[in-house]
């Protein structure tokens, strides 16, 4: 009941591994899905969606949270669709969205430059081209990953297991994603499974917050949820409306506004 | 047979996981003990030694750039020509810096697996964090300054695996089955790829001896090295390196390619 993220350069065969991961175990597999989900649950065009999780924030949405609002949009229909367990997800930030599920089995997938352009060119395109669009790609998502979440792509330690595919090869790649997704660990527990609704409830009640109120952070456990916010937010008639409808649509057990503390780390 | 470089900033965790691969597939370990040898071998002081390995060149730690990159290398030469022998676990000799693109050679990093060390104390975890990050930041620098590469760049090694959630026993069995793949079998080109490396070492060792800044190249018995000084010294240091080469064994054939030391010449210019 394993949840599986597969973080992938462009061109490094990541998408193929997760296909065979997500065959061979008999799991749910998503990439671009979550997108589609996500525009029709928030109303938002495909496009634009996309933009914000590919493109790096520019000079003036770093003030407009324009991003960020389309992040935890994303973020909440993520946390949902894999609350069940059973999902290999292989899109953009799989592993920085879900790394408060301790269970999740974050992977990336990475292959040397030479081989990935190679597989590039195989499209059509020159060499000197395919090697300028894989590098301009590379430098876009390690752009965006360090704005939004202060991040490196490359940093080991946010992923469980990084695979290099070159010497080794997909295959292999499969074969020991699915060795560490057996692994107790990665297990679903009752423990894990409550973790995972945890997160999705806080990442509901954010993504409804988010856009008039930029600034709050959410934590749930055990399904009582904390919502820390500037004490002028948490006076306001719209922000107790939303969350009075909130905590009526998914049942939590305990609401609490918490003002002039601050946001602790693990809140989304 | 394969090689195994192990590389980690837990250093328990890491020689566990070596001595326990090693036993299983009796293979041969090289790891921090391997310095003593080295340290008869080329009459270096073992401590001074040993903190060549850990830490960069200072006056106040009495250990000049130059002596500082003539003891890596000496390292670097006694390690390859051990590797050459194939069927070995090494670990803790940065051997994952210099052992590049070998086929029959798989690199791994090990991360994380601290948390067991301090769970009860907050105040005490907290040191320990602010302490692993103080030695990544040293070991960066100190890799950055001897290989020019970055030792946490995850682009080095075949594989990356997190302790925080996998356990040594599964890591020694995901690695034992890896190591018994055919294409980690030790074959005539990739052996002969770790023989030109060693090769460029041994004359690396040889030149550092008495000059600076070499770079060696090394293919089918083939030396190129690439140096530089200023203008004047240019055919004073190209003789020298033609001399020191010439006494290596196995060396077939030498290029000497030399740049302008754009620095030290500006400066003197100045004067």
């Amino acid at each position: 009941m394993a949840i599986i993220t597969i973080s992938r350069g462009s061109y490094s065969m990541g998408k193929a591994v997760a296909e065979q991961v997500a065959q061979k175990l008999k799991y749910g597999l998503f990439s671009r899905d979550l997108l589609f989900k996500t525009s029709d649950r928030f109303d938002i065009p495909q496009k634009t969606l996309e933009k914000a999780i590919h493109d790096a924030p520019g000079v003036f949405e770093g003030y407009s949270h324009t991003k960020a609002i389309y992040l935890a949009y994303i973020r909440s229909t993520l946390t949902e669709m894999v609350a069940g367990g059973n999902i290999v997800y292989h899109g953009l930030a799989g592993h920085l969205l879900l790394n408060r599920l301790p269970h999740a089995l974050k992977v990336r997938i990475t292959a040397n430059l030479e081989s990935r352009v190679i597989r590039k060119m195989r499209e059509g395109f020159t060499e000197q081209k395919a090697r300028a669009r894989i590098m301009e790609d590379d430098a876009q998502r390690r752009k965006w990953t360090k704005k939004i979440y202060h991040a490196d792509p490359n940093d080991a330690s946010l992923y469980d297991l990084v695979i290099c595919i070159d010497k080794l090869s997909k295959e292999d790649a499969v074969e020991f994603i699915c060795q560490s997704a057996a692994r107790k660990a990665f297990e679903s527990t009752s423990d894990h499974i409550r973790q995972a609704r945890d997160l999705s409830f806080a990442c509901h009640v954010k993504a409804s917050l988010v856009e008039s109120f930029p600034g709050v952070g959410v934590t749930c456990e055990y399904g009582n949820l904390l919502v820390y916010a500037a004490q002028k937010e948490a006076y306001t008639v719209k922000f107790k409306k939303i969350l009075a409808a909130q905590k009526e649509q998914i049942g939590i057990h305990n609401l609490e506004v918490h003002t002039g503390v601050p946001v602790p780390v693990h809140a989304v | 047979m394969p090689v195994l470089i192990l590389s980690s900033e837990n250093k328990e965790r890491e020689r566990e996981i070596a001595e326990k691969i090693a036993q299983k597939l009796s293979y041969t370990t090289l790891n921090e003990q391997f310095l003593n040898r080295i340290a008869d071998k080329h009459i270096l002081e073992r401590k001074k030694l040993g903190n060549a390995m850990g830490s960069t060149p200072s006056i106040l730690k009495r250990m000049s750039e130059k002596w500082w990159h003539y003891s890596l290398s000496c390292v670097e030469l006694e390690v390859l020509e051990q590797l050459v022998e194939d069927g070995c676990v090494c670990w803790g000799l940065s051997a994952h810096l210099y052992v590049m693109v070998i086929s029959h050679v798989l690199k791994v990093r090990l991360i994380g697996g601290h948390d067991s060390i301090s769970q009860s104390d907050r105040h005490k975890k907290d040191r320990h964090k602010k302490e692993i990050v103080r030695q990544q930041r040293n070991r960066e620098r100190w890799s950055m300054a001897a290989f020019n590469r970055k030792e946490a760049d995850p682009g080095l090694y075949d594989m990356v695996i997190n302790l925080d959630q996998i356990q040594t026993d599964e890591v020694v069995n995901t690695l034992t089955t890896t190591l018994g793949y055919q294409r980690f079998k030790a074959m005539t080109y990739s052996t002969k790829n770790l023989k030109d490396q060693a090769l460029a070492a041994r004359v690396k060792n040889q030149l550092l001896k008495s000059l600076t800044d070499i770079h060696v190249q090394a293919q089918n018995g083939t030396v190129v090295v690439t140096t530089s000084s200023v203008k004047r010294e240019r055919l004073k240091k190209i003789e020298k390196v033609k001399e020191i080469v010439g006494h290596v064994k196995g060396v077939g054939y030498l290029e000497v390619h030399w740049n302008k030391d754009i620095m030290t010449e500006a400066a003197m210019s100045c004067r």
